[in-house]
């Protein structure tokens, strides 16, 4: 080959090798370029997010050899989503197994332990104490229409099971028979309508210097449960302060 | 060259100057530069927590100061009696809570409190607590400059009005401040992001607003539209996001149903929508002029319940910023349309709800410089190369004003007692009352001194026997008649009665011996200003 052709073919092939090395040196300062910027968007979540990053940067591999040069900050966005799923997910299924396994064993333990239970009658007892509304004696004010004044048994399937007429201080003594110790009273308003004229609403019971407030209820209810704390009594009253006609569906009375 | 080639090529330069122009005011593309030595001082980002821990801390002592100086008034005192007389988060969510036109939130996180203890520094405490982890966040993740973030940490709105106010509006302000702070583009915590909303709904109706607003921003940081073949779009959801938004949306519900009371109320009245209107709509502006931009005259007693004090004086002024200050709040979010569009509806919200709703105060009516103060927080957030000069400018204003009101606030929080019903509740507690039973003429202002005792009192108003009152409509208001034939009945079961009036009180001489016991020096809120009388039936009767 004649020598000034070759020399221009090395001085070409030079030329194309430098452009060629320009063109990459653009791409990577253009890569680096959105990757500063992604990082400035990552410094504020500090160390970790920049490990993260770079992390994330080594996996892909150099981003500008692949076909998509899209180095945006969403795209390495889901990459470290990605990333992160990757990592936490068998922790994860390790801690469902265990968590399955924990409500499993529970519910197995707590389920025999309950039919040894049942089984024992004062335990059953405690567990499920006795209504002593269902075999109570009581007694309202008064009583309007058919509805009785006295009776055995303090609820109905009825919307209601006694009816009071208007008048100041309507109430309901509840007589158990013996001296209990009341924790829990439920009461269940009248289901059909008319529920607010049953507020407020007194829980008392009898004492030597008359009715003592338990619990009163203030504000719409279907059903409330009253604590009383353990009071021992042998009367209760359901009282309603003020001029109206009192009217419910159920009083259950729990030890 | 043809005429719409030149067109185009027009519009684009007119385009693009005009960006040009408004790019140092909306915001310019951030550059990777070395930063300058003195960059500490104005730095926006931190990387650690020292900062955030070296001043939440003397926050947290001014607030524990603030608190010893502040005696709660009955709007504070009335949450904290109905949660720690609860028995349990059932019991709150459906028992006299509900006239009150409030998300239980606030109440749950009392109940939770009560549960340690039933006096009143258990409901302080509760408030401190949250406003200190607010402001925690907030020096650790508001994108703004140290000196700002500062300046608007100790400002009269957040460390005054939503940190020594013992309010549900303290866990809204938590809420959102705990929502910004997730919101990282990089990494994405939607599930928390969930539960900063969900807290921020159920601390009051204006949160469920603030709610719905951050839950925009929430799904467009989550939401991207992708094109199709065929030249079609589709819009996409994040799993996570959309399960979010699913929950939020069932909290704001959920909300809004547990605000709305059995009966209309004084306290929640129903909707008005005729309200709304030009003079409504002019008086809501100027709220907000009141509350971004506060002003306070030092000495001056009425500083909390009359933001307008220094306003008033200048009505030209006030009406030029009833309108510019609006717009340059609206400019300041332009470089994130999201976020404009929310602010837009947010005040739209909060316009709604002041004039059908509920007029509200200062507490209320600070929701929509909350509102504008995340959302410049998120913008900053989620358009990091988009930093300009306006928001740091108009938060700088707004900061300066806030630490003017503040500075006054903490003068005269110092100097005069807020409420005088700690004084009646000390005098109840004495030996020769503290078996007397308390009479009440008016339930509204028995919270406040009910809630530093643990004893119930007689109404007049209702038959309920109570610490504290419920709003239902049952109530009849007690004329002097009612209140000495209510006396007279009452007087028959017991010898004598503590008789608590918020004026005083001239009973028949020929049936009452009545003795004022005393009565408080006028504070700060000047309608608890209470007198205390120990009331008896004369012997001939």
């Amino acid at each position: 080959m004649v020598p000034d052709v070759e020399a221009k073919q090395q001085a070409g092939s030079t030329l194309r090798e430098n452009l060629h090395l320009v063109a990459r040196w653009r791409t990577l300062h253009q890569v680096q370029a959105r990757a500063d910027r992604a990082a400035l968007t990552l410094r504020d979540d500090g160390q970790r997010a920049r490990r993260l990053y770079l992390y994330v940067l080594k996996e892909c591999g150099q981003p500008w050899a692949a076909e998509d040069r899209q180095t945006t900050t969403e795209s390495l966005g889901r990459s470290a989503r990605r990333a992160l799923q990757t990592l936490i997910r068998p922790l994860k299924r390790a801690l469902l197994r265990r968590i399955l396994l924990t409500v499993v064993g529970a519910v197995v333990i707590c389920g025999a332990g309950l039919l040894v239970a049942l089984s024992i009658p004062s335990a059953r007892a405690w567990l499920f104490p006795p209504d002593l509304g269902r075999t109570a004696q009581w007694r309202v004010t008064s009583a309007m229409g058919g509805n009785g004044k006295t009776g055995v048994g303090a609820g109905s399937d009825a919307p209601i099971f006694f009816h009071t007429v208007q008048e100041n201080n309507p109430h309901i003594d509840l007589d158990f028979g013996k001296v209990v110790s009341v924790r829990r009273v439920v009461i269940e308003n009248r289901s059909d309508c008319c529920g607010e004229r049953a507020l407020p609403l007194n829980v008392e019971v009898m004492e030597a210097d008359g009715p003592r407030l338990l619990c009163q209820r203030r504000s719409p209810f279907q059903s409330w449960t009253c604590n009383t704390g353990g009071v021992r009594t042998r009367t209760l009253r359901i009282r309603r302060p003020g001029p109206t006609m009192l009217h419910l569906r159920r009083i259950e009375v729990y030890e | 060259m043809r005429p719409a080639e030149l067109l185009v090529k027009a519009l684009r330069l007119v385009s693009k100057g005009l960006l040009a122009c408004s790019s140092w005011l909306l915001g310019v593309p951030a550059r990777v530069r070395r930063l300058p030595r003195w960059a500490w001082l104005s730095r926006s980002d931190e990387s650690n927590w020292r900062f955030a821990w070296l001043f939440t801390l003397p926050y947290v002592a001014y607030l524990i100061w603030a608190h010893a100086h502040h005696v709660p008034w009955r709007d504070e005192a009335h949450p904290w009696i109905v949660a720690r007389q609860a028995e349990g988060f059932w019991d709150v969510l459906m028992g006299d809570r509900r006239y009150d036109g409030h998300p239980p939130g606030w109440y749950w996180a009392l109940y939770i409190s009560s549960c340690f203890t039933s006096e009143v520094w258990g409901m302080h405490a509760t408030t401190v607590l949250l406003s200190s982890v607010s402001m925690l966040l907030f020096l650790r993740w508001a994108p703004f400059p140290r000196p700002l973030r500062l300046m608007l940490g100790a400002g009269y709105m957040l460390a005054y009005e939503y940190g020594v106010m013992s309010r549900n509006y303290t866990l809204g302000v938590l809420g959102a401040f705990a929502f910004a702070s997730c919101l990282r583009p990089l990494r994405p915590r939607t599930l928390l992001m969930a539960c900063a909303l969900i807290m921020l709904a159920l601390s009051s109706v204006y949160g469920v607003v603030m709610a719905l607003c951050l839950l925009m921003v929430l799904l467009a940081e989550s939401t991207r539209l992708a094109s199709a073949r065929g030249g079609t779009w589709a819009l996409l959801v994040e799993r996570r996001a959309a399960i979010a938004a699913a929950v939020v949306l069932g909290t704001i519900v959920f909300s809004l149903w547990a605000s709305h009371p059995p009966d209309p109320n004084p306290g929640a009245p129903g909707i008005r929508l005729e309200n709304i209107n030009a003079d409504g709509m002019k008086h809501f502006f100027h709220r907000i002029v009141w509350t971004v931009l506060p002003l306070r005259i030092d000495g001056d007693a009425s500083f909390w319940y009359a933001p307008e004090q220094v306003w008033r004086n200048y009505p030209q002024l006030l009406e030029w910023l009833a309108v510019a200050l609006p717009v340059v709040m609206a400019l300041c979010l332009v470089a994130s349309p999201v976020e404009l569009v929310v602010f837009c509806l947010g005040v739209v919200g909060f316009s709604v709800l002041q004039l059908a709703v509920y007029a509200g105060g200062v507490r209320h009516w600070t929701h929509t410089y909350l509102l504008f103060l995340v959302l410049c927080w998120t913008l900053r957030r989620r358009k990091p190369l988009r930093r300009g000069w306006l928001i740091p400018t108009v938060l700088t204003v707004a900061g300066a004003f806030n630490l003017q009101a503040e500075w006054v606030a903490a003068r005269t929080a110092s100097k005069y007692e807020f409420s005088g019903a700690a004084e009646v509740a000390a005098r109840l507690d004495q030996p020769d009352l503290a078996q007397v039973p308390i009479f009440g003429t008016s339930d509204w202002a028995m919270p406040a001194i009910m809630v530093h005792l643990s004893r119930d009192y007689l109404s007049c108003e209702t038959e309920e026997v109570n610490q504290t009152l419920v709003f239902h409509s049952r109530r009849v208001q007690c004329s002097p008649k009612d209140v000495f034939r209510r006396l007279e009945q009452l007087l028959e079961r017991y010898d004598a009665l503590a008789v608590i009036t918020a004026g005083p009180l001239y009973p028949p001489r020929s049936r009452f011996k009545s003795q004022l016991l005393l009565q408080t020096h006028t504070p700060t809120l000047t309608v608890e200003n209470f007198y205390l009388y120990r009331v008896e039936l004369k012997p001939d009767n």
